[in-house]
């Protein structure tokens, strides 16, 4: 399980925390732990989509920080309580993670 | 009259002396905690640090931390500018040597142990009671060890699953 | 060329150019490698959207707890995981963060879809102080910014 996620839908926004599983290695930390900089590893981009939709799109960069915790938010007219969310990471080496969770 | 107030400070100094050279042994402290279902709590600090004096004054002091602190935990404070002796997994050191020993020369550090003696959780630097989020993430850290919930999970997480803004 | 042919080609470039956003999220890493490994603010934000013209206005900043117009420098206790919040009520088609103090300027970069309420919260490392700026590509193609000021310092006394 790479996310923990949660979403409200309250007054036709629905409001998302979540919290990657990731150890947002930078090259700075990968060259002082192993002497190697393509050690480096740190998640890419992030996506999560509501019943098939897009609602969020982030490429990012190893600066986010460790195991990082990110809000936002999306319309909720076009959704309702019960709808699934699913969020998916991409890391600089290819591999996902995922987590996905139910509207409340 | 006046004899009560002698005995009185005579009682206060005898107090002090005995306060002023004593070990400070957390192996028991453990043991009281655990009986008493608590956790202990050891406060680092040192004189002449106003960071400490003002952690001290306005978080440790704070009626709502004050009132969490005596309820759920064993409170020791160590000022590491004193010459006591800590006694802590059978050995004896003097308090700045433990600090150093346990890798926390920095002061103010609040110290989380569990009922093995283990350093749980450690909070190291000044947290501002004045300002609202340190105060509320110095609850949240006591909240999170009297909980039990470090035996599950990092104080990361912890933040994450409690924080209730959505 | 044949005007059929060149018709065409036309409105199927129209098409693509007011396609949802959502239909088009952007990865930005592959999309614009040169954001990333730019170390200047300016240099990322260039490479980016081929303009370094701001417009300080109608975007919220929000660092370690001290909002950009404050006119106060926000302090952060834990250079690992400062809190980050950005919002703004312009039309856009991306937002971005770049900081300079580490030793890549760009943080992320954020798609604009058509669902986003765009309000954003994100949390991260800051070698050291410095300054947080987030720009707005608005549907107008004008860029708009905040920046914040920040210092990383731990409040204690060395043994």
């Amino acid at each position: 399980m790479g996310i923990k996620v949660k979403a409200k839908l309250k007054k036709g926004v629905v409001n998302v925390k979540a919290m990657a599983k990731h150890a947002m290695t930078t090259y700075n930390q990968a060259e002082k732990k192993t002497g190697n900089r393509e050690d480096a590893n740190f998640i890419t981009h992030i996506s999560a989509t509501c019943n098939g939709e897009t609602v969020f799109d982030m490429s990012t960069s190893q600066f986010l920080s460790k195991n990082p915790i990110f809000k936002f938010k999306f319309k909720g007219d076009a959704f309702k309580k019960g709808d699934k969310l699913l969020i998916t990471w991409t890391d600089r080496k290819g591999k996902t993670g995922t987590g996905k969770t139910k509207l409340k | 009259m006046i004899k009560k107030l002698v005995i009185n400070t005579l009682l206060l100094l005898t107090l002090q002396l005995t306060l002023q050279a004593r070990d400070i042994n957390i192996d028991f402290l453990v043991q009281k905690a655990q009986k008493e279902h608590k956790h202990l709590f050891v406060w680092l600090h040192k004189d002449g640090c106003g960071y400490c004096e003002n952690m001290r004054e306005f978080t440790l002091q704070n009626d709502v931390v004050k009132a969490y602190i005596s309820k759920h935990f064993i409170y020791q404070h160590i000022n590491v500018s004193k010459g006591d002796d800590v006694i802590y997994k059978g050995l004896t050191t003097k308090a700045k040597k433990f600090a150093q020993k346990i890798g926390y020369d920095f002061y103010p550090t609040s110290l989380f142990f569990d009922e093995d003696a283990e350093i749980v959780y450690v909070s190291v630097g000044f947290m501002d009671g004045r300002k609202l989020s340190h105060e509320e993430k110095f609850y949240k850290i006591l909240h999170f060890i009297d909980s039990d919930s470090y035996k599950k999970m990092d104080f990361d997480e912890y933040q994450f699953e409690t924080d209730e803004e959505l | 060329m044949e005007r059929r042919k060149f018709l065409s080609l036309t409105l199927g470039a129209l098409a693509l150019a007011v396609a949802p956003a959502s239909v088009r999220a952007e990865d930005y890493r592959k999309l614009k490698p040169t954001v990333w490994s730019a170390h200047k603010v300016e240099d990322a934000i260039k490479n980016l959207y081929g303009s370094t013209t701001l417009i300080e206005k109608g975007v919220k900043l929000k660092a370690a707890g001290e909002s950009f117009d404050s006119g106060k420098k926000a302090v952060a206790s834990n250079g690992g995981a400062v809190p980050v919040e950005f919002s703004t009520k312009i039309a856009a088609k991306s937002i971005s963060v770049f900081q300079d103090a580490n030793p890549e300027a760009a943080v992320c970069v954020i798609s604009v879809g058509k669902y986003d309420v765009t309000e954003y919260s994100i949390k991260i490392k800051m070698g050291k102080p410095g300054t947080i700026t987030v720009v707005v590509e608005g549907q107008d193609g004008k860029l708009y910014a905040a920046k914040q000021a920040l210092d990383v310092a731990l409040g204690g006394c060395e043994g």
